[in-house]
């Protein structure tokens, strides 16, 4: 008994990691997918303006002879697919687990279709951080703007080498989350240059709640030599 | 030859007669023209983070949006890009100097709350910035 429990108990945590698995997926390709679909679209008319090359060439010749499309398809295997084609096809039609994982494929197809169009065709709103608000009307700020400043402060304190920076906004509020991840030298502790770069980064974070959280790595060796 | 006449104007005789701006444009050229004037606004910037983009002469108007509300009032925006300055007094002079110029335009009653979005630091190696 226990050892079903076990076993129920993992296929439950499977069962849920594959579920979160499909749902960041399908957050990826909405995020990614008019990149996507640019690259996409470029490799389909490239391969089609291929085919289609291809096509106009082999069609010099008729009949079977070397520059022909019967020739183009000898070469291309056309026959042999259409023999295992025509096997698959043969199996989806009658009932059996091939034409249920047909099924399942289509449908798949279609839902990423329509994420991609979601992502294609939804708008994306860039989310401000929102650093005050008076009666006049509210105060607010890009990410990338209080990135730069971020960025431009964590790079003052001895000893850094270089310094990235991320702002998001707090979800229906003021303020938000400001991430810096810095290189340090070698010879420089840690927490001490991580205290440094929140002291550098106060003027911006405390006024505007700001919570900021950085990460000074040692620089590599390589780095050093670039 | 046929003398060109533009689409937004028409002729009577020899005198063309432009329609005047609507009191949207009116307010977002005086905001516009007044929020750059103050002392650590750099520039506009692209403006687009309203709804509510106005244009002139058929070219969109950078840095500004104009939504009407009710009783005749309308809402500004403001996308800036701020020289190294503390921000929130920055907000505040922009604000005090977009009030004068449209109380001085006669546009004082049509003005509404006036967002300020600033989109990005001109030089932000700096260390006033609240």
């Amino acid at each position: 008994m226990t050892v079903i429990r076990v076993v129920a108990g993992g296929l439950r945590g499977l069962a849920v990691g594959v579920a979160l698995l499909i749902v960041a997926v399908a957050v990826l390709l909405v995020a990614l997918a008019s990149r996507i679909v640019l690259v996409l679209g470029f490799v389909l008319l490239a391969l089609l303006a291929l085919v289609a090359l291809a096509a106009a060439i082999f069609e010099i010749n008729g009949g079977r002879g070397t520059v022909s499309l019967a020739h183009l398809a000898t070469l291309i295997h056309l026959p042999d697919l259409r023999h295992y084609v025509g096997v698959y096809l043969r199996r989806v039609e009658a009932p059996g687990p091939v034409a249920w994982v047909s099924v399942g494929a289509g449908v798949g197809a279609v839902v990423v279709g329509l994420l991609l169009l979601a992502g294609v065709f939804v708008p994306r709103r860039e989310r401000l951080i929102a650093l005050g608000e008076t009666e006049r009307g509210p105060m607010l700020a890009r990410r990338r703007a209080l990135a730069r400043v971020a960025a431009a402060l964590a790079e003052q304190p001895r000893g850094v080498t270089k310094a990235r920076a991320r702002a998001r906004p707090r979800r229906g509020g003021r303020g938000g989350t400001l991430r810096v991840r810095a290189t340090r030298e070698a010879v420089r502790e840690r927490r001490q240059t991580e205290r440094e770069i929140e002291e550098r980064l106060a003027p911006l974070s405390e006024p505007f709640e700001l919570a900021a959280r950085v990460d000074a790595r040692r620089v590599t060796d390589d780095r050093r030599v670039q | 030859m046929t003398p060109a006449v533009s689409p937004a104007s028409s002729r009577l005789g020899s005198l063309v007669v432009v329609p005047a701006p609507s009191v949207r444009v009116r307010l977002a050229q005086v905001a516009l023209g007044a929020a750059l004037s103050v002392d650590g606004v750099a520039a506009a910037g692209q403006g687009n983070r309203f709804a509510g983009a106005v244009t002139l002469d058929g070219a969109p108007l950078a840095g500004v949006s104009v939504i009407a509300l009710r009783e005749g009032r309308y809402e500004l925006g403001l996308a800036l890009i701020a020289r190294p300055v503390a921000l929130h007094a920055l907000a505040d002079r922009v604000r005090e100097r977009v009030t004068v110029a449209a109380g001085v335009a006669d546009l004082g009653d049509r003005l509404g709350p006036i967002n300020i979005v600033f989109e990005d630091i001109a030089d932000p190696a700096i260390v006033e910035v609240a």
